[in-house]
């Protein structure tokens, strides 16, 4: 039997349980064997130490002589739990708020969610300008997000609503450019 | 565990204020020493006291009659007390081994023998307040009240298994906090080994 062994049994026998017709060779070999005496003693006296330690919380005081007389005022002016039917009732209609309130929010996230697989459709394009027959032209889906025609092949890429503004400002300027000098030309009508 | 005095919760329940001072004057011991085990505040303690037996009035009608309402009121107990230190315990920001360094400084000017023992259990008074409520409950009711493990059990609302758990961990924890030459020191190490022998 290993010192370790016995030493490590002995103390959750003296920590948790009495000592039994098991502990017998375990006692013999403590009989026999300095270190584990010691470290069982060590044990010991750590509990001693730990139950002092306790016990300093709380010895000498006591609670005030007015603790009752306070209690009971307390208890006189709050209102008695019902019984009976009443705190059943009382009871169901308090279960019934809170499964309420669940089916509410798990309503709205269920929603909320399907709202959020719906693809998004934006608008019909607007025509913001016109360059001979080439209509300078943009969806404005909900949000304020800009999707500039580009390449047709690629998809569009999102862009941020100052990004938009600037481009939308930037065709603007460029109709308002060109306009004149293509009607001189003649290639608008 | 305290046992309950016949008929009392009944007698309670159907509104006898004397009842409830008996009540009262059972149980107050107890809770109070609970309170003020993990609070180490006697004014918090008293209100804990205060609103532990204000519940049990309350709720009076919920007590069973034939089983002892002690572990109910240590469970509301532990609870208060719990609730109403979390916020302090949040700002207890200093790190335990400051501590026990600035305890082993103030304490060098003192016979040795003192010095050293009272060293150990300040430093274990620091080291229950480090532990976690499930370990620091689980250390005052079986080694300040004396419960058993079941009785703790009960009173936590875990298993026997779990409670033996919680105190294994609390004294691995607490033990580390104090070196093994330091309790050999203590003047009641050598008592405890020559007790075995």
């Amino acid at each position: 039997m290993s010192c370790h062994k016995v030493a490590r049994e002995l103390i959750e026998r003296f920590h948790f349980g009495p000592l039994d017709r098991r502990s017998v060779p375990h006692l013999e070999h403590l009989e026999t064997c300095a270190p584990c005496r010691e470290e069982v003693g060590l044990d010991r006296a750590f509990v001693h130490q730990l139950q002092r330690a306790l016990r300093e919380r709380v010895d000498a005081v006591e609670p005030s002589p007015d603790a009752w007389t306070i209690v009971r005022q307390r208890a006189m002016a709050e209102p008695t739990e019902s019984t009976g039917w009443r705190s059943w009732l009382l009871g169901l209609g308090q279960g019934l708020r809170v499964a309420g309130a669940g089916a509410v929010i798990a309503l709205t996230i269920v929603l909320s969610r399907a709202q959020m697989d719906v693809p998004q459709q934006g608008p019909p394009p607007q025509t913001l300008g016109r360059l001979g027959h080439i209509e300078v032209a943009s969806f404005v889906p909900p949000g304020g997000i800009i999707w500039p025609i580009g390449d047709p092949y690629k998809p569009p890429k999102p862009i941020g609503p100052a990004t938009g503004l600037a481009r939308f400002a930037q065709s603007m300027s460029l109709v308002a450019l060109v306009e004149p000098v293509a009607l001189q030309a003649g290639m608008m009508q | 565990m305290t046992t309950q005095p016949d008929g009392l919760v009944e007698r309670m329940q159907s509104g006898e204020i004397n009842a409830f001072e008996e009540f009262f004057n059972t149980y107050r011991r107890p809770v109070y020493t609970t309170a003020l085990a993990i609070t180490r505040d006697p004014f918090l303690a008293e209100e804990i006291l205060q609103d532990c037996f204000v519940k049990a009035y309350r709720v009076r009608h919920r007590l069973w009659r034939d089983v002892s309402p002690l572990p109910w009121l240590q469970r509301v107990t532990t609870n208060l007390c719990y609730s109403r230190i979390s916020r302090r315990r949040r700002t207890f920001a200093e790190p335990l081994t400051t501590l026990i360094i600035n305890i082993v400084a103030d304490l060098t000017s003192r016979p040795e023998q003192v010095v050293e023992s009272r060293e150990i259990i300040e430093v274990l008074q620091r080291g229950i307040d480090a532990l976690p409520p499930k370990q620091q409950t689980a250390i005052i009711l079986y080694y300040l009240h004396g419960y058993s493990l079941a009785e703790a059990a009960e009173i936590a609302q875990c298993n026997v298994g779990t409670m033996k758990s919680r105190l294994h961990y609390a004294l691995k924890a607490l033990r580390s906090l104090v070196p093994a030459e330091r309790r050999a020191s203590a003047p009641n190490a050598r008592l405890a080994a020559d007790e075995l022998s």
